[in-house]
Order: structure tokens, then C-alpha cells, then sequence
């Protein structure tokens, strides 16, 4: 059975449609990156309430600057940055630190209830110990740990070496043990 | 400082695990395709307004309107203006009448019903047609 042709089409490929005013391929790319993004500004204290606006937003500011996307690093990743811009903005207009409460929204799916109350304790003291973090150290812990990336795709899409990525992961795991010890 | 950080200092299983789990909740809560609909219809929306032409945004055009209000305005004062003027002479003008008399008012009345008395000249009589006889006779006639 072939694939559809979105499941076949490589990021790249949805890019070059989407800069021909394909409409359908936008909606590809955020189907394809919306949620790992999601989980991405969730992680760096966005507010449930706020999700899917960040989301939004971060895709017209992508789309917008598509143009300047040379393939420098995955797409995903060159996302990610945007959306922490997006949020970092967001938090600015705000006037306030966003806190993310402890409610029903961080509660583990599954699993009795003393599992959920744990979890979702270990979940939000982690959450408050990442955004004790300066930022960079926030971000690349995120890309790698959470997103899974590689040091060298990390240091391009923050424009820094993967030696200083690497440095400020390790500044990062320290300080969060630290914390959550 | 890189050569000092160790592999097993980046190793952390657990820390790591907690992390992949990291708005996991919050991303499943999402509805991404209502979400991929939304981006399109404000991309859609944002596309429209700018191949709007710049003249017929709605900043241009309300500056547009501003401007003919602005010029009527103008127009519509100095036409009253003009009008105040207007007004104003023909009162000056009447205030001299009202500081007359009654005898004053009375002995200017009859100069201005007084219709001008007109010189009457050859042409005016009519004696261009007329023949050598009938001249010596009218000619007579003014002598006597």
C-alpha cells in the first residue's frame, strides 16, 4: 500500500509547496510539528490556556520568516527557537512570570491515583526547577533530553558550537539534580 | 572546561525520562488540526491585507476621509466668513440711515424719488428725419 503523499513528503518538500501559497502544506507541518512544539513551550511554562495560540502564533512567525530558513537545521528545530521566542515575548507583554499550577491539566493519564499525584508532583517541581534555569541552559536541556536532538543540530539552530551546547547541558543537569534532590 | 564534564555527568536516566514526559498532558489536550485550521484562516487573513493595495487600507482611507472633512470645513468657514462681511457692510450702511431724523429722513426722500432731468438733444427729438421746410418751421416755431 503506498503512503498518502503527506506522510511521504519530507519537510523540505512541504517548505517549497507551502511557498507556492499551498495551503494544504501548511496544515501538513502542523499537524506533522504542532504537538512535539507544544509539548516544547508547555515544558518552558506556558500555560495550558495559552497553548494553542503560542502554537499559532509560532507557526505565522515561522511562515512569515520562511523565506530565511536555509536548512541551517531541521525544521523542527528552527520551530522550537521561534516558539521560544514566542513565549519569551509573550511573557514580556504579560508583565509576568507564567506559573504553571499544579492542576488538573499535569496530571499523568492512567495509573491510580497516588501514581497521577505523584507524577504529576515530579512533573511540577521539574517544570519550576527548569524555569529557575537561565534561558540558554533551558532550551538546550529541552532540545536534547526532551526533543532528543543532537549537540551539533542544537548548536545551529542557537548559533553557538556543540562544544558550548554541550557545556550548558551539563551546567543544566547539574543545577536541576540540584534542585530536585 | 568541555574535556571536564564526564559522559556519566550527562547521563541521567530518570531526569531524562521525566523530561521526555514534560507537556505531554498539556500537548494530547490540544486539538492540533483545529489548530493547523486556525494558522491557515489568520495566514489567510494576514495574506489578504497585504495584497491590499496601500491606498485602499482602511488607515488610507479614513485619512482620505479625514481630509475632505478637513477641506469642507475650511470651505464652509470662509464662505460664512465672506457672508459675515457681506452683512456687516450692509449694516453699517443702514446704521447711517438710522441716525437721521424724522425731518432729515423727510427732506432726503424727495431727491432720491427726484428722477434726473435729461437734456434733450437733436437726436433725441427726432430732427435728423426731418426736411429743410419743416426745420425753418419748427425752427419758427422756438423763435416765437
Amino acid at each position: 500500500m503506498a503512503l498518502p503523499e503527506s506522510a511521504a513528503a519530507t519537510d523540505a518538500d512541504l517548505i517549497a509547496r507551502w511557498q507556492g501559497a499551498d495551503e494544504g502544506a501548511a496544515t501538513e507541518l502542523v499537524l506533522r510539528h504542532g504537538a512535539p512544539l507544544a509539548r516544547f513551550l508547555s515544558a518552558s511554562g506556558a500555560q495550558q490556556s495559552d497553548l494553542d495560540d503560542l502554537v499559532q502564533e509560532t507557526f505565522l512567525r515561522a511562515f512569515r520568516s520562511i523565506a530565511g530558513f536555509r536548512g541551517q537545521c531541521q525544521f523542527r528545530t528552527w520551530l522550537l527557537t521561534i516558539g521560544s521566542n514566542v513565549l519569551k515575548d509573550e511573557g514580556r507583554r504579560a508583565g509576568k512570570r507564567k506559573v504553571v499550577p499544579l492542576d488538573e491539566s499535569l496530571r499523568a493519564a492512567g495509573g491510580s491515583p497516588h501514581d497521577e499525584a505523584v507524577a504529576s508532583e515530579a512533573e511540577a517541581r521539574l517544570t519550576g526547577a527548569l524555569k529557575e534555569l537561565p534561558r540558554l541552559q533551558r532550551e538546550v536541556f529541552l532540545l536534547r533530553a526532551q526533543q532528543g536532538m543532537e549537540y551539533d543540530e542544537i548548536a545551529s539552530a542557537l548559533s553557538t558550537t556543540p562544544g558550548a551546547a554541550r557545556v550548558h547541558y551539563h551546567h543544566a543537569v547539574k543545577r536541576l539534580k540540584e534542585r530536585l534532590q | 572546561m568541555i574535556d571536564d564534564i564526564r559522559d556519566e555527568d550527562l547521563q541521567d536516566e530518570a531526569l531524562v525520562a521525566a523530561a521526555r514526559q514534560l507537556g505531554v498532558q498539556a500537548a494530547g489536550q490540544l486539538d492540533i488540526e483545529r489548530t493547523a485550521r486556525g494558522v491557515v484562516a489568520r495566514w489567510r487573513n494576514e495574506r489578504r491585507h497585504r495584497l491590499t493595495p496601500f491606498w485602499k487600507s482602511p488607515a488610507m482611507l479614513r485619512v482620505a476621509a479625514a481630509l475632505v472633512l478637513l477641506f469642507a470645513g475650511i470651505e464652509t468657514y470662509e464662505h460664512r466668513h465672506h457672508l459675515v462681511q457681506q452683512v456687516a457692510t450692509v449694516e453699517a450702511t443702514d446704521a447711517g440711515l438710522e441716525g437721521l431724523s424724522e425731518d432729515q429722513l423727510q427732506s432726503i426722500l424727495p431727491t432720491v424719488e427726484q428722477t434726473p432731468e435729461v437734456e434733450t438733444t437733436a437726436y433725441d427729438a427726432g430732427l435728423e428725419g426731418l426736411t429743410p421746410d419743416e426745420l425753418r418751421s419748427v425752427l419758427g416755431a422756438m423763435g416765437s
